[in-house]
């Protein structure tokens, strides 16, 4: 008897456990369909941008931040930001008021370039 | 960081005699980070190496990056060392870092008084025409160093009365040629001054920008097979000092 006992305390643990891994599963997806944190870094290293293209919600304020060991700045292809030169370990941020997809670089490296999707 | 080559045309190519000029580049007075953590010493190392020369160089062609951040006291820092330098005329074209923020208009009033537009300029010494480019300012998303139309616009007219026999040396701080694009090593309308260029039988290109340890390459247009050839030129390093002679 304790022994089936034991069995069946098993079987409700282990039935518990999945119930659990589900639950939290479906509780992981639901918050995939959130919105994303509304505030984002992007880190500046080794003359790129990281990540290359973000997305955040509209209203939603984005740091730069450079960790390189060269000056950088973020300058938006159509004039909608422009940051100073930012050194080492400074920081620049912009609030993203409108949805849409702003194309950026950095003007004293041309090459490095990323994107900020507002949705 | 600040690199010094020694140039020495020499009998019969310009007129007037030899001539011999040192270039540097790339001091980033500032910079403190590992990769130099002291680039006062290395500026200093560099007119050490310049004063030591038993043929001393008229005078120095700075090809930019004179400062890290384009701040006044980092160009004042450069400028006093060079004052320690035995050629006392320095010819200075800007690097990226030295036109921060104000588009280049500290740089112009310090550095560009006989300058033309955003900087650029010819002079002549010993029958060698020098012409100092600025190919760092208004650069595109995603583009190379730029020149622009007025610029090009003028150097076409700088060039055109000069004989073909007359040797050229033309500077700036982002290559002009492509030397790898993907790094932003390149100047995206450079291709249309080299029909400015090339009736000339001798054209040095010179230029900054990069600090990598390695051969370093420049481009002579040979007036006689009217085709750009890539020669190897001379090899350098950072900080290195190398002797260039041009027959």
């Amino acid at each position: 008897m304790a022994r089936k006992n034991r069995w069946i305390a098993g079987l409700a643990t282990t039935v518990m456990a999945t119930t659990l891994l589900l639950f939290g599963e479906s509780l992981r997806v639901a918050a995939n369909d959130q919105p994303p944190a509304a505030n984002a870094e992007v880190k500046i290293d080794n003359f790129s941008f990281g990540p290359q293209t973000i997305t955040v919600p509209v209203g939603a304020t984005v740091t730069w931040n450079n960790r390189d060991d060269i000056p950088h700045n973020v300058v938006s292809t159509d004039g909608a930001f422009k940051s100073k030169v930012r050194d080492t370990d400074e920081k620049f941020s912009y609030t993203f008021d409108k949805a849409g997809t702003y194309s950026y670089y950095c003007s004293i490296h041309p090459k490095m370039t990323g994107k900020v999707v507002v949705q | 960081m600040s690199r010094a080559f020694v140039k020495h045309i020499g009998k019969g190519v310009g007129k007037g005699g030899d001539l011999t000029f040192v270039q540097i580049s790339d001091s980033h007075m500032g910079f403190n980070k590992p990769a130099n953590p002291d680039v006062v010493a290395t500026l200093q190392a560099a007119v050490d190496k310049i004063n030591g020369l038993s043929n001393p160089p008229e005078f120095l062609l700075h090809t930019g990056d004179i400062s890290h951040l384009s701040r006044p006291e980092q160009f004042d820092t450069v400028d006093q060392l060079l004052k320690g330098a035995s050629a006392k005329d320095v010819f200075f074209v800007p690097g990226e870092h030295d036109v921060l923020d104000d588009n280049g208009k500290a740089y112009l009033e310090r550095y560009g008084k006989n300058a033309k537009g955003s900087g650029w300029y010819s002079f002549d010494k010993k029958g060698v025409h020098f012409i100092g480019l600025v190919n760092v300012l208004n650069l595109k998303s995603g583009g190379l160093g730029s020149l622009g139309g007025e610029q090009l616009e003028w150097m076409e007219k700088n060039v055109k009365h000069l004989k073909s026999s007359t040797p050229i040396v033309v500077f700036a701080h982002i290559p002009l040629w492509s030397i790898y694009p993907e790094w932003g090593w390149g100047t995206e309308d450079s291709a249309q001054a080299q029909p400015y260029l090339k009736k000339f039988g001798s054209v040095t290109v010179l230029n900054g920008h990069i600090h990598h340890k390695g051969p370093l390459q420049t481009e002579k247009i040979d007036a006689r097979k009217s085709s750009l050839e890539r020669k190897q030129r001379w090899r350098g390093k950072i900080g290195g000092l190398q002797v260039w002679r041009r027959r």
